[in-house]
């Protein structure tokens, strides 16, 4: 007896054949979204920290006055550097920090010496002009620009400036960079 | 003959595995240069700020200016700068200071601008225009800061601080035992309201080293400065006077020059009258100039023949040319002086006091040294062609400054003395006292002249003979 051969596929190869395709592609597509998610994230913390250093480098800054009343300070801020100048914190003190420190930042003013005036209050345009920061229309010393800002002393007995002694202004940036600069009243 | 089952297979290639191959490597690569050029991106950023930096820190480093105030044409303060650096400069902000206190800001970011207004830039070397401030300048002091593109501040003040100088002037430059000295400092270049002390000392030698010992500090009042009070000295010798000034907040300090004092013994008469010949001479082998506009004479008031007197302050005595003298033989020496007396007449004077300065000339800027064959001599008679009786008559090395100090008795020959080394350009004060000798006053009768000249070196016989009396030669050592 003699059969007939049939030619054909069988259905389980085809259906293997697309399976197998579908789920390379998935596979792969799932591969290329994990890859691209972490290539973003590493571009995105790298991006993060070189450019904070850079914004670091471009961030040059000095002071070359300041002037005194007894309960205020104009400090003379000059940009030297690639990018407006913001003021993250500005600390006062002298003639050493037990004498007077008060600590002026974008939300307080911090009076950590005399003892007797220890305490914290809430940055306003009373006591810093212009406020400190990055926010909009704080204070921003232009490029190849002197800028002014003014610190007020929170009101208490015994925390004033005195004639004859020296003080210190340490500026801190908004992108890191620090000055310090001392004149006698 | 093949069956169904044994019937052979077309090799056909898995295209499903090809293309997901394809696929993930294109994805992976896509993935994988987008990174590689994001980081190159960063990277380059990141150099390049940072040579930004570095170039600013250095330019920062090079950049040096010096700012002049000045009273501007219309009486206002004005302001040049001065590129001293080795890099331009572009000089955006003045703010000054005034004597009030108050800072005036002018430039980028203040409102008020100097005339030309900044920012200006100045090159290396180059001094900018005045630049006008508009500030009338009132009595007191302005400090001055210009700040510069790159950061950085240079300071100045107006008026600028003094340069103060401190004279002195003994009351003596010779006293005898038991004689007082004070000293005087006149302040110059301060301002008309300088103040501060001036402390006055004086040095158990004539170079002021070692220790002082204090006499007085007194208030400077409106730049005047009181003298000290006198010091009475009671110990033969060489003494230096010093006095310093502290300054003030607008003069700087200054000292004055030590001034030698030589304490004598008490001596006898002195003459009363002396006058120096200055002659010209050639140039010898070495030189020392004997500036005779610093001989002093000191003299002997209310002398009586015999007895002692107080020396004076001593005058100085021009030199003239009137003198007479025999024979006038000059021989490859560099100066010869004398000094004569039309009164030297007493009997026994043996000590007469004299000074003057002495500089090393030597046209090679060799160092002289004075030492023990250093012979100032002094000849109290005059002399016949040759030399006459020079050679036996008065002569011997005195004194030297900062030497064994004045004789208390008389010489007759050399005095050996400790060296003293002149260097080249340099001057110092020679103390003397006239040894007479073999009473060379009483000589021939009449009228005598002293002649007194500085040997050093190894003379001979012969040689100094040949040049005595006139030359005062000056060998090297």
């Amino acid at each position: 007896m003699r059969y007939r051969c049939h030619r054909r596929r069988a259905v389980s190869e085809l259906v293997a054949t697309m399976l197998l395709l579908a789920m390379t592609v998935v596979a792969g597509f799932a591969l290329f979204g994990f890859v691209r998610a972490e290539a973003g994230s590493s571009e995105l913390s790298y991006a993060q920290n070189v450019g904070g250093t850079i914004q670091y480098l471009q961030e040059r800054f000095v002071v070359p006055q300041v002037s005194y009343s007894a309960s205020s300070v104009t400090i003379y801020v000059y940009t030297s550097g690639a990018v407006p100048t913001q003021l993250a914190q500005v600390e006062i003190f002298g003639p050493t920090r037990a004498a007077m420190d008060v600590v002026y930042d974008a939300n307080h003013v911090t009076v950590n010496a005399p003892a007797s005036c220890a305490g914290q209050s809430s940055a306003s345009a009373s006591n810093e002009a212009p406020l400190l920061g990055d926010a909009q229309g704080g204070f921003s010393a232009a490029v190849d620009n002197v800028a002014t800002l003014v610190l007020t002393l929170p009101s208490c007995s015994g925390l004033a400036f005195a004639p004859g002694t020296t003080y210190f202004v340490e500026l801190l940036g908004v992108a890191g960079d620090t000055v310090t600069y001392y004149q006698a009243m | 003959m093949m069956g169904p089952i044994g019937r052979r297979r077309h090799a056909r290639p898995g295209i499903s595995g090809l293309l997901a191959g394809l696929f993930v490597f294109v994805m992976l690569f896509t993935v994988g240069t987008g990174y590689f050029v994001f980081v190159n991106q960063m990277n380059t950023a990141y150099v390049h700020n940072l040579a930004a930096n570095d170039t600013a820190m250095q330019g920062q480093l090079d950049e040096s200016l010096r700012v002049i105030a000045a009273s501007g044409a219309g009486g206002d303060l004005a302001v040049i700068f001065q590129n001293t650096g080795s890099v331009p400069a572009n000089v955006t902000d003045v703010m000054v200071t005034d004597p009030s206190g108050a800072v005036h800001g002018f430039g980028q970011g203040f409102s008020a601008q100097t005339a030309p207004a900044l920012p200006w830039p100045v090159n290396v070397a180059a001094t900018s225009p005045s630049f006008a401030t508009g500030l009338p300048i009132v009595p007191g002091t302005y400090t001055i800061k210009l700040v510069t593109q790159r950061g950085n501040v240079f300071v100045s003040s107006y008026p600028q601080p003094m340069t103060a100088e401190l004279t002195t002037l003994l009351s003596s430059f010779v006293v005898t035992v038991g004689g007082s000295v004070f000293d005087t400092a006149t302040l110059s270049g301060v301002t008309p309201t300088a103040g501060g002390n001036v402390s006055y000392s004086y040095y158990s030698d004539g170079l002021c080293t070692g220790v002082a010992t204090p006499v007085a500090t007194v208030t400077v009042v409106n730049g005047s400065v009181p003298p000290s009070p006198p010091v009475t000295f009671g110990t033969v010798g060489s003494y230096g006077w010093e006095a310093v000034y502290t300054g003030d907040a607008d003069n700087s300090a200054a000292k004055g020059v030590c001034e030698p004092l030589v304490v004598s013994a008490i001596p006898d008469c002195v003459p009363s009258n002396v006058n120096i010949c200055l002659a010209t001479a050639s140039q010898g082998l070495g030189s020392i100039a004997i500036n005779w506009d610093s001989f002093r004479y000191y003299s002997f008031q209310a002398c009586s023949t015999g007895t002692g007197g107080s020396i004076d302050a001593g005058s100085l005595v021009a030199p003239t040319t009137a003198c007479a003298l025999s024979p006038t033989k000059v021989t490859s020496a560099p100066t010869a002086y004398t000094i004569s007396s039309s009164s030297w007449e007493s009997t026994g004077a043996v000590y007469h006091a004299f000074s003057l300065n002495v500089t090393d000339a030597d046209p090679l800027q060799r160092t002289m040294v004075l030492d023990g064959w250093t012979q100032l001599w002094f000849s109290a008679f005059n002399l016949g062609a040759g030399g006459g009786r020079a050679n036996s008559e008065a002569y011997g090395m005195v004194n030297v400054k900062n030497a064994a100090g004045i004789p208390t008795v008389p010489i007759t020959t050399q005095t050996s003395v400790p060296s003293v080394t002149i260097s080249y350009g340099q001057t110092v004060t020679l103390f003397f006292t006239i040894n007479s000798g073999g009473d060379p006053d009483n000589y021939g009768g009449g009228n005598v002249t002293p002649i007194f000249m500085l040997f050093h070196g190894t003379l001979g016989g012969s040689s100094w003979a040949e040049n005595f009396p006139l030359t005062a030669t000056f060998w090297l050592a």
